[in-house]
């Protein structure tokens, strides 16, 4: 419970996004010095491989990134240039058998590879579904650009690890972006906008696809590399919510206790991750119930009794706040 | 591209200087001055904002504009202009004895200032003539400076889209035609993106090149660039497409540092847009039909292997 990461924890190294961000700003002629202003990150700590930076780090420089770049694509080119990364976290998926073992090297390393998402997969009809939470809560159109760029990482590495264009259903919860054409020409034309939940789906046969570019060698060896690296698995808020997904009732009192921390200063500490512990409850029973409603096909009265509702009005009630529409809309 | 003023337009810069200056020492030599409750402020005011306002556009006009005739005139009319206005303004601070030639001087300058910027206006109507003359092909009848992608200067998506949404209206028949350039992750992935920049732009050149006065070439997205044809038949369009298609498999691009050429090819798609229809659906057809080709040519490499 305490393997967790904090907004502040410089832990990660300067591997994969923040590269990826300072080359291709460099290469559109943006000065560095511009693009590090306000992110606590310097030249040097670039150049250094001992530096290690923290979420918010990144975040900020996320965030600079987008504004200098101005054109509506810098999202889906700094996607696709995240798997071009070198790193050992990263060549693992590279070289993976399929991209079924490729998802799990990138849930394994998510701390490293894509540190701001973190997700939960259901298999139900030969359909893989992702849902898509987000690991460090951030205000929405920043959070939306950050599902940009990890929506064409992923859709990149599909297309990297079967060697063609594999479909790939991506349902958005914010509404529909301005520059639509460049989500059709970057993620294809399966595209759904304010839907409950961050959801991509690919079929099951694309996880067993042979990769090309497989080499069970290299895996192996990049593989027992990283063995002896201990790495940290969950971010603060996925902590909590996994936390709160196995005890339906706890209470903040209660996890706070869990946690090891008064409950005073459990709230700062969410405080200081932007989120309030009754959004963060609301967040995760708002996913339960549309999992257990449209994959488990679970009736009303299930549903509101395995999420500790006092009855099915309040649930119903609860439901439509989270979403906008009744349970029973969400089935068809 | 912006222009550094005391690089690009030394001459001018100092022009304007010197007339400032001048202005200053003209007054304080021959004026005296006023006492504090002669000075009417909303005069200052008034007199000071024109002063500020033309150094602002003077100012503008030496950082957007490269050198040359229009230049020179907009911006010596201007000065001259904002020479008299300056004498104007330290009139009230200072009283000019009643001599003739000063007010000769404050007052003289500035019809003649209007005159030059008039004729430097003049020079720039006929300089805009030959530079929308360049403009063919790359743009309609709509001009939006915002709506300019940076790295080809060809319009963006949203252009397209309004210049097709203006044709719909009108009733025209309207052939739309998509040219994406095949695995261009790729050449970005081994030659970097400045490599992969500078050949979006080289693609775009050639692209115009093939494309007849009145088409318009539109970068849509990422490598996927857009042709609007107005009244082409479905036999011309495919023939300009597969006339732009051979262009870039012939064209030898050079990537900085490697020896061997590289050669383009790209998919090509083409919708026959009608007056029913709204700009988006026929984009979206175009993209549907460009992904449907990239998923065929997939298999058939799966079955050749």
């Amino acid at each position: 419970m305490n393997n967790y990461v904090s907004v502040d924890t410089k832990y990660m190294s300067s591997e994969g996004m923040i590269t990826a961000i300072v080359e291709l700003a460099q290469s559109r002629g943006i000065a560095l010095h511009k693009l590090l202003r306000g992110t606590g990150i310097f030249e040097q700590d670039l150049l250094c491989f001992n530096s290690t930076f923290s979420v918010s780090q990144q975040l900020r420089l996320i965030k600079q990134f987008k504004v200098l770049m101005e054109d509506s694509d810098s999202g889906f080119l700094l996607g696709s240039q995240l798997i071009n990364d070198t790193s050992k976290a990263a060549q693992t998926l590279l070289y993976s058998a399929h991209l079924g073992q490729a998802l799990n090297q990138l849930n394994a390393f998510k701390m490293q590879l894509s540190p701001l998402l973190f997700n939960k997969t259901h298999l139900k009809n030969a359909q893989y579904y992702i849902y898509l939470h987000c690991g460090f809560a951030v205000e929405e159109e920043l959070y939306n650009y950050i599902l940009e760029v990890y929506a064409a990482a992923f859709y990149s590495l599909l297309k990297r690890l079967t060697g063609e264009y594999p479909q790939c259903e991506f349902d958005f919860n914010f509404k529909k972006p301005k520059h639509i054409h460049q989500y059709e020409q970057h993620l294809g034309l399966k595209l759904r906008f304010e839907q409950p939940c961050t959801r991509w789906t690919i079929a099951q046969s694309v996880l067993k696809k042979v990769n090309p570019n497989a080499s069970r060698l290299r895996f192996m060896q990049v593989h027992s590399q990283l063995q002896s690296t201990a790495y940290t698995r969950y971010s603060f808020i996925e902590a909590v919510w996994c936390f709160l997904s196995r005890q339906k009732e706890a209470g903040l009192e209660q996890t706070a206790t869990a946690f090891a921390m008064s409950s005073a200063t459990f709230k700062r500490k969410l405080k200081h991750h932007n989120i309030t512990f009754s959004s963060l409850v609301d967040e995760q029973k708002k996913y339960q119930a549309i999992y257990l409603l449209t994959l488990k096909a679970k009736g009303n009265e299930q549903v509101a009794k395995q999420l500790a509702f006092y009855d099915i009005p309040n649930f119903r009630r609860a439901f439509k706040r989270w979403t906008g529409l009744t349970p029973s809309q969400i089935k068809t | 591209m912006r222009f550094n003023p005391f690089y690009s337009h030394r001459f001018l810069v100092n022009t304007v200087i010197a007339l400032l200056l001048l202005a200053f020492f003209l007054s304080a030599f021959f004026g005296e001055l006023k006492a504090k409750e002669h000075i009417q402020w909303l005069d200052v005011l008034g007199e000071g904002g024109i002063v500020l306002m033309t150094l602002s556009w003077i100012t503008a006009l030496l950082v957007s504009r490269p050198a040359g005739k229009v230049t020179r005139y907009l911006v010596c009319g201007l000065a001259i202009f904002m020479f008299s206005a300056t004498l104007d303004l330290l009139d009230e601070w200072l009283i000019q004895p009643s001599q003739l030639w000063l007010s000769w001087i404050e007052s003289l300058p500035a019809p003649i200032g209007m005159l030059l910027t008039s004729l430097g206006l003049y020079y720039w109507h006929q300089e805009q003539y030959v530079l929308n003359k360049q403009l063919r092909r790359r743009e309609a009848h709509l001009r939006q400076h915002d709506k300019v992608c940076p790295i080809t200067g060809l319009y963006k998506a949203d252009y397209l889209q309004k210049v097709l949404t203006d044709q719909l209206k009108v009733g025209k028949p309207v052939i739309v035609g998509a040219i994406d350039v095949r695995d261009f992750s790729l050449f970005n992935r081994e030659f970097g993106f400045y490599e992969g920049d500078r050949l979006l732009r080289e693609i775009s050149e050639l692209i115009l090149m093939n494309c007849r006065v009145g088409d318009v070439v539109c970068r849509y997205a990422g490598d996927c660039f857009m042709i609007l044809m107005p009244a082409t038949s479905t036999a011309q369009g495919q023939e300009l497409l597969r006339q732009i298609k051979s262009a870039l498999a012939h064209c030898a691009f050079k990537v900085e540092g490697i020896k061997k050429a590289r050669f383009q090819h790209v998919t090509t798609e083409f919708v026959v847009g009608t007056p029913q229809q709204y700009a988006h659906d026929i984009t979206h057809q175009l993209q549907l039909k460009l992904q449907q080709q990239k998923q065929q040519r997939a298999q058939q490499r799966e079955q050749l292997c």
